[in-house]
């Protein structure tokens, strides 16, 4: 009996000894950081590596640089609350020139550079097309702009534009004076941004187009907005409305007097290969 | 380099929280099973060296399982040594043995801890396509090439994990293979000509 305790103690100290007895402490300690040394700098080499091919068998699949968020004439968009006709898709092709006289494009164009808010500028450089001014249908040329992928699916979208027409259409044979004058996003004193492109967006080659309704209170603030016709994509929807929602616009008129009214705002997200 | 680095960053950024915490404990524990098959290996291999150089001749060198042996029998009757020196072995064979459990279980998780990665980074990449009626291949293909990077890393760091593990087992019996042959040699010495300090 008196042997085994003794051993078993002896046993344990002897134990617990070992690692000192194995090498000194600092040589273990040396031996791990040398180990923990030569893993993380094979580590280290393989990311390099592994980054260094992939720049070279590898482009960005998108063009990440070229985008453009176009606002496509107010004109295809105005609407007289009252009058809403439901949009269906039968009054497809009325080419009918407009005149537009509130849209004074200049201002438009420059927007973007008063634009305070920082967010749209790092990115990437903001290609804005010079509006086609009052031209019915600016549709073919920009379908034919586009060399990025996702065609059909802007195609599908196309039609809902057109929609617009006849609602202008209606308008237009007010007579001047108490002619209902839908609200105006382009008057000169409105800095309204642009949308950002979403970078997630962009990256992940979402285009399309977004047609926003527009409630304009009388102030000409944003009462509310309604993605009229959506991109596809939540994220470029959502791009859309919060940028018009800081918006502000030249309350809509009847009869000279402010009242509230809606517009619809059509955007065109689309990516370049600048 | 300048191209290669931004993509790089820029799918780091794209990622939510979830998949970075993945990615960078997948790189953790694959530094620390790197660490620890470099250093076992080299322990082992040492180990080893020194049982064969010793060879029941003279002293083991300090550490080694037959010092182990050694220095627990010293003053242990006779009729208790043979026990002894196998309880002594068990021992030094516990100590040798330690973060080999470790290797295993980074070698068995990792993978799922991977695959959890890639299958919240579909989730997420496909609520945030919800919008669009016609999905193109396109673009569920970009987020989910994203999110397999997660799966990547986890076979990335449980391949070595286990190879390190199999062969760190291969050198731990052949150590103690030798071990064992060392302690009997101990054993059939007489008692008399062991020295007690190692």
């Amino acid at each position: 009996m008196g042997p085994h305790s003794r051993a078993g103690v002896r046993s344990l100290l002897t134990t617990k000894t070992m690692r000192g007895l194995h090498l000194s402490i600092w040589k273990t300690l040396s031996a791990w950081s040398v180990a923990l040394a030569l893993a993380s700098s094979a580590h280290a080499a393989l990311v390099w590596g592994v980054m260094h091919f992939a720049q070279g068998d590898e482009k960005p699949p998108r063009p990440l640089s070229g985008f453009e968020i176009v606002e496509l004439p107010a004109s295809m968009a105005a609407a007289e609350p009252k009058a809403e006709p439901e949009l269906e898709p039968e009054a497809e092709l009325e080419p009918e020139p407009e005149p537009e006289p509130e849209n004074t494009e200049p201002v438009v164009e420059s927007k973007p550079k008063s634009e305070p808010k920082p967010i749209m500028i790092p990115v990437a450089k903001l290609k804005i097309k010079p509006k086609p001014k009052p031209k019915p249908e600016p549709k073919p040329v920009t379908v034919a702009k586009e060399k990025v992928k996702p065609k059909p699916k802007l195609e599908k979208k196309a039609p809902p534009l057109a929609i617009n027409k006849p609602i202008f259409k209606g308008t237009q044979n007010l007579a001047a004076t108490t002619a209902y004058v839908p609200p105006s996003r382009h008057a000169a004193y409105l800095k309204n941004p642009k949308p950002v492109y979403p970078t997630k967006a962009r990256k992940r080659g979402m285009e399309g187009r977004v047609v926003l309704r527009v409630m304009v209170r009388r102030d000409g603030k944003v009462k509310s907005v309604k993605v009229e016709t959506g991109s596809g994509f939540t994220l470029l929807d959502r791009a859309a409305k919060a940028a018009v929602l800081r918006w502000r616009f030249a309350p809509a008129k009847r009869s000279g007097m402010a009242v509230e009214g809606t517009v619809l705002v059509p955007f065109d997200f689309r990516l370049t290969s600048g | 380099m300048e191209i290669a680095n931004t993509e790089w960053m820029s799918w780091w950024s794209d990622a939510d929280w979830i998949v970075r915490g993945v990615f960078i404990v997948l790189i953790t524990l694959s530094v620390i099973s790197w660490t620890i098959t470099i250093y076992k290996a080299w322990q082992l291999s040492a180990a080893h060296k020194g049982e064969k150089v010793f060879l029941g001749r003279g002293q083991p060198v300090a550490g080694l399982p037959s010092a182990h042996v050694m220095t627990g029998l010293h003053g242990i009757e006779k009729s208790e040594r043979e026990n002894m020196a196998g309880a002594l072995l068990r021992e030094s064979r516990l100590f040798y043995e330690g973060g080999l459990t470790l290797l295993a279980t980074i070698g068995n998780t990792a993978p799922f801890i991977g695959l959890f990665g890639t299958v919240w980074g579909i989730m997420h990449a496909l609520q945030g396509l919800n919008g669009a009626d016609a999905l193109s291949m396109d673009l569920v293909a970009g987020p989910v090439a994203e999110a397999l990077v997660a799966t990547a890393a986890g076979l990335f760091t449980a391949i070595p994990a286990v190879v390190g593990y199999n062969l760190l087992l291969r050198k731990l019996r052949r150590l103690f293979g030798t071990a064992e042959g060392n302690t009997i040699r101990i054993l059939s010495q007489p008692a008399s000509t062991q020295k007690s300090e190692a």
